[in-house]
């Protein structure tokens, strides 16, 4: 009796991961039919679309490097040390994930508006970010922190807290400690989170579109594309967003294979 | 030597509250107490692990108190060894020293040497510790911690996640390695077997403080409280009133315990058991209520006018064979082997065991 339960909600189990592939897998396949080689090409020779992909890429992977500077000592706090208002913390860590990514990208505005004190104290600074990479960077970290901070924060606690008093007491300071330790220990599951972070980063437009819909990075001009001319028109970029983002994606996966079940 | 003066550390809802210690320089000294007891956190904050609320650690002549880990000169071994399972035995061994200036100092290399032969892990050294035998883990941590030449050592319950067998060898090289390096040593644990095999003095710590300390001796067979005394294998401890009429009263009285009455604790090994009464001492009869098989002994536990006695009874034992609940017994001990616990928690004046 027990075993054909089993088998049943194995067999259910089958189907339903069998459907979530075909959902996910065949409409990025099908993309590849509608349109051709020749096209395709000369789609990647054409600076716009060059230039948007390149942007793409480097702005996500500056708001995946801030998210790693500013997020990671944060994570190891949050991983590490009990407070009060803990909890409350870790929810306003996640409020960037529950947003629609455009609320996000006028939440943004808001701040960084020339019409609002930080936006003209930063004008004044000479920092623009309306319309610049800045804004697109700013507006991709807004949204993929949240991930990296978790990743991280879930990877430290996975390092015995014991481990770190033991080196302390050989006489590794706290710098060490991290390094030699914690980090050493964690830091697939750090490079995980980063691959996440930047995997959130590239496919962000919402928010980018709202900050700057110039200069275009290649979500906007596909967009773009797509209301101005159609379908034919979006679908060769979109290709290739997808295979470079692919390349890319399995690259950063390979590197950090699955953590080994230690101890 | 190692002073801690009113020490008191918080952390969450616990409290160490206020704990008096003296630990001699090369002392082997053992923190016996319950889980949950506080035994950890206290190793901890002589390590530097724990903020201090207030009180003092006094290292020598140094406060340590607010000094920081690496500072401290102070090593700790943690029951589940917390090796870097990134590391080989041998890294990890040499941990401490390889952040050091002085790091390429023969010295390092001859007291290296020096306790992997004591320790008997020669083979380990170039595995990573999730390769190693529960007993080889213990002893690389053992190794890591000592290669930094400590001023103290905290062993906090370094026996309990083994098995039986290796527990004793363990033990036995721990003795021995305290014996050649005299490093001064304080481990944690519940299990007070090992205390007896391996301190020279011991504190038994309850809910944060410190209730009793002494040599092994003075603390087993002069508990000052009923919790020392069942924690310390005294698994017969009754309140006694001397006016009341019967035996327990009669040995409280003849053994001179105080008017206000207190408790009085047998160890379950000074009591006979026959199936007859007579000889010296302090007889009194019970029923069997239950006989626990052990490999080398039976528990017997005797019902006497509604206190429960617990006591052994070996397998070469006089008593018939097949003795099992609902039969008369007569249990026997001596005035001697009575601990008189006074009311207020001391060991009362003048009893035969507190002497």
């Amino acid at each position: 009796m027990l075993t054909k339960r089993a088998e049943s909600l194995y067999l259910l189990s089958m189907v339903t991961g069998l459907m979530i592939l075909v959902f996910t897998v065949y409409p990025v396949l099908n993309t590849f039919t509608w349109t051709r080689p020749d096209i395709l090409l000369k789609t990647l020779a054409d600076p716009e679309v060059l230039s948007a992909i390149w942007l793409s890429i480097w702005a996500a992977t500056l708001a995946t490097l801030g998210s790693l500077v500013l997020g990671l000592p944060f994570a190891y706090l949050l991983a590490r040390r009990e407070f009060r208002g803990k909890s409350l913390v870790e929810s306003l860590v996640d409020i960037p994930i529950v947003l629609p990514h455009t609320v996000a990208g006028i939440c943004l505005l808001t701040v960084l508006s020339p019409r609002s004190a930080v936006g003209r104290w930063l004008e004044d600074a000479g920092f623009q970010t309306i319309g610049t990479i800045a804004g697109t960077v700013l507006a991709m970290m807004f949204v993929s922190m949240p991930l990296f901070i978790n990743a991280c924060k879930e990877a430290f606690k996975w390092v015995s807290p014991r481990m770190e008093n033991v080196s302390r007491t050989l006489g590794a300071g706290p710098w060490r400690t991290f390094f030699r330790i914690t980090l050493a220990l964690s830091w697939k599951d750090v490079l995980s989170g980063m691959i996440v972070t930047w995997a959130r980063s590239i496919s962000e437009f919402g928010a980018v579109v709202i900050l700057a819909f110039h200069p275009m990075i290649a979500p906007t001009l596909i967009f773009a594309r797509f209301t101005a001319y159609g379908m034919m028109y979006a679908i060769p970029v979109t290709i290739v967003l997808i295979v470079i983002c692919l390349l890319i994606f399995v690259a950063l996966r390979l590197l950090s294979a699955r953590r080994k079940t230690l101890d | 030597m190692i002073e801690l003066r009113r020490l008191v550390v918080r952390l969450g809802g616990f409290t160490l509250k206020g704990v008096d210690l003296r630990v001699c320089p090369g002392e082997f000294f053992v923190l016996l107490g319950p889980t949950g007891a506080g035994k950890t956190v206290l190793l901890e904050s002589i390590a530097g692990l724990r903020p201090v609320q207030s009180g003092q650690i006094l290292l020598g002549e140094r406060d340590i108190t607010r000094a920081r880990p690496e500072e401290r000169r102070v090593a700790i071994c943690y029951q589940d060894y917390a090796l870097f399972p990134h590391m080989t035995a041998r890294a990890n061994i040499l941990y401490g020293i390889a952040a050091r200036r002085d790091r390429d100092d023969p010295a390092h290399q001859r007291t290296f040497d020096r306790l992997v032969e004591m320790l008997g892990i020669g083979h380990t050294l170039d595995r990573l510790p999730q390769t190693l035998s529960g007993g080889e883990k213990q002893r690389v941590a053992v190794a890591r911690a000592l290669i930094v030449q400590p001023e103290v050592l905290l062993l906090d319950e370094p026996l309990s996640a083994l098995d039986a067998g290796i527990r004793q060898s363990i033990q036995r090289e721990l003795k021995a390695i305290h014996r050649a390096l005299g490093t001064t040593t304080i481990m944690v644990t519940h299990d007070f077997a090992e205390a007896f095999a391996l301190a020279g003095r011991v504190g038994v710590i309850h809910e944060g403080v410190l209730v009793q300390s002494g040599t092994v001796e003075s603390v087993f067979e002069r508990p000052n409280s009923p919790f020392v005394a069942r924690f310390v294998g005294m698994k017969n401890v009754f309140r006694v009133l001397p006016q009341d009429d019967d035996q327990l009263a009669a040995v409280w009285r003849a053994a001179g315990g105080s008017p206000a009455g207190g408790y009085l604790g047998i160890r379950p090994e000074h009591i006979l058991v026959s199936d007859r009464e007579g000889g010296d001492g302090f007889w009194l009869e019970g029923e069997v209520k239950y006989v626990d098989k052990r490999p080398a002994y039976s528990e017997l536990t005797v019902d006497s006018s509604g206190r429960e006695f617990r006591t052994y009874l070996m397998l070469d034992s006089a008593v018939p064979a097949g003795l099992g609940p609902g039969q008369r017994v007569n249990l026997g001990f001596r005035e001697a082997n009575v601990a008189l616990i006074g009311p207020a928690g001391g060991t009362v004046p003048g009893s035969p065991a507190g002497q």
